[in-house]
């Protein structure tokens, strides 16, 4: 039980934290025309694809407890590695792909020529993404947050290398489960476990969906 | 041509069944026992010509794949009791360990009832058994903060790595980790007796496990730090 709600908090947490930058990312790749937005598109791509150990080795690497990072970190209170927020930053970092993909899609379905009058109205830049571009695409941008977060709850390979396992700090769902298959017995206890991962998530791809669909037909609205 | 490449098949698979002594004997052993498993196979493959394929992993992991089917030969467990949970033909008691508390290498003298993080073993792996024993007998059961690793080697990384105070891990554990310092060893009272067993599996693993209760072998992993049971 305490392992269900530590990865409900330590996703909700991710998605939060991922969120401005998700949208700012997105952003970029989807309306501006800066250079090296092809290889920005590779690099939040990434944890898609790489082994999610190897993505815990670097961020272990960039947060160890005996480099400059992670002591600074740890000075301010606020230690990543071998602590909650390791799990929190593990779960947000192989999330991020998914945020920012259904942040992209949402925004392409977005009229552009809306924030061309919008501008052409006088009003700024910022603000037209705030009044316009967000408030247009906040469905598909919700649908994308929900996918990282069902996808930040199961996540285990980055998570065990960066946060290891620490009783109701940062042994997530997966990692309690991975734990009891070691145990004489242990398979018996993991069935409530196993039936809450499956719940979550089929009801998080299902939010998702309707979301967005809901974010299709309130374009259709515009055109 | 169809027909000669299906021959070539046939006698290159055939030729292989026809000579069992060619397959590896494969060994899976407890992580602790990695560079004296190493030597040991060396020395042994070195004079009788058989190749062996070696396996490390935390006992209790070792236990589970063998009862769902992995196939091993031998199995060097660091508890009698996990070897008795799977199907063995012949056992027979191997080494002897210590159980220490190390420090990173840099770390002041250490004081138990003030460790912030402690690295120990999960609860069903040798090392975290013993682990939990000997503190419960010392009265510093449960500790503040525990990071758990699946076997003793990755308890002894999370200090290394300066995730841990201090970790519980075996004296043989401590001495290749130059990161590291032992800051006491437990007494040997206060935890059951550390026993390495062998387990032979199949037929294929006598050769091997006839030789390891052999003194030769057993000086050699003896050199790792290991003791020999008396």
């Amino acid at each position: 039980m305490t392992s269900i709600l530590l990865s409900l908090s330590v996703g909700s947490a991710a998605t939060l934290l991922s969120l401005p930058p998700g949208i700012a990312v997105a952003w970029i790749l989807e309306r501006t025309r800066l250079p090296g937005r092809s290889l920005l598109h590779t690099l939040v791509l990434l944890p898609l694809v790489l082994p999610p150990v190897v993505t815990g080795y670097l961020l272990l690497k960039f947060f160890s407890p005996k480099g400059a990072v992670g002591q600074q970190l740890a000075s301010l209170g606020m230690p990543v590695a071998f602590h909650w927020l390791g799990a929190v930053v593990a779960a947000a970092v192989v999330g991020f792909p998914l945020l920012v993909m259904s942040v992209t899609l949402a925004m392409k379905g977005v009229d552009p020529r809306l924030e061309t009058v919008s501008k052409s109205l006088g009003r700024s830049g910022w603000s037209t993404f705030w009044r316009v571009t967000l408030p247009l695409c906040w469905p598909g941008v919700l649908a994308g947050a929900v996918l990282s977060f069902a996808r930040g709850l199961g996540e285990f390979g980055a998570t065990i290398i960066l946060a290891h396992r620490i009783p109701g700090e940062t042994e997530t769902i997966p990692l309690e489960i991975y734990a009891a298959l070691d145990a004489p017995g242990g398979e018996e206890q993991i069935g409530g476990l196993v039936g809450a991962s499956i719940a979550i998530c089929i009801a998080c791809v299902f939010a998702a969906r309707a979301l967005d669909s809901w974010h299709r037909r309130r374009l259709e609205l515009t055109r | 041509m169809k027909k000669v490449a299906i021959l070539a098949l046939l006698l290159a698979f055939g030729c292989r069944k026809g000579d069992p002594d060619a397959r590896p004997v494969v060994v899976f052993a407890a992580s602790s026992l990695r560079e004296a498993v190493a030597d040991v196979a060396a020395e042994w493959s070195g004079k009788t010509g058989i190749v062996t394929h070696l396996r490390y992993e935390a006992t209790s992991t070792l236990a589970r794949q063998i009862n769902h089917g992995a196939a091993a030969d031998l199995f060097l467990a660091a508890d009698p009791e996990w070897l008795k949970s799977v199907p063995t033909l012949a056992r027979f008691d191997w080494l002897t360990n210590r159980l220490v508390c190390v420090v990173p290498r840099e770390a002041g003298p250490l004081d138990l009832s003030k460790v912030g993080t402690l690295a120990l073993a999960n609860a069903e792996v040798p090392a975290g058994k013993y682990a939990r024993a000997a503190l419960e007998r010392l009265g510093r059961w449960p500790p503040r903060r525990v990071i758990y690793g699946s076997n003793v080697r990755d308890v002894l990384a999370t200090v290394s790595q300066g995730g841990a105070d201090a970790a519980v891990v075996y004296a043989t554990d401590a001495a290749v980790d130059p990161a590291v310092k032992v800051a006491f060893v437990f007494p040997e009272e206060s935890h059951p007796p550390i026993r390495y067993a062998v387990g032979l599996l199949t037929e294929h693993g006598r050769a091997l496990f006839d030789a390891l209760n052999e003194p030769w072998l057993r000086e050699i992993a003896a050199r790792r730090g290991f003791g020999t049971p008396p």
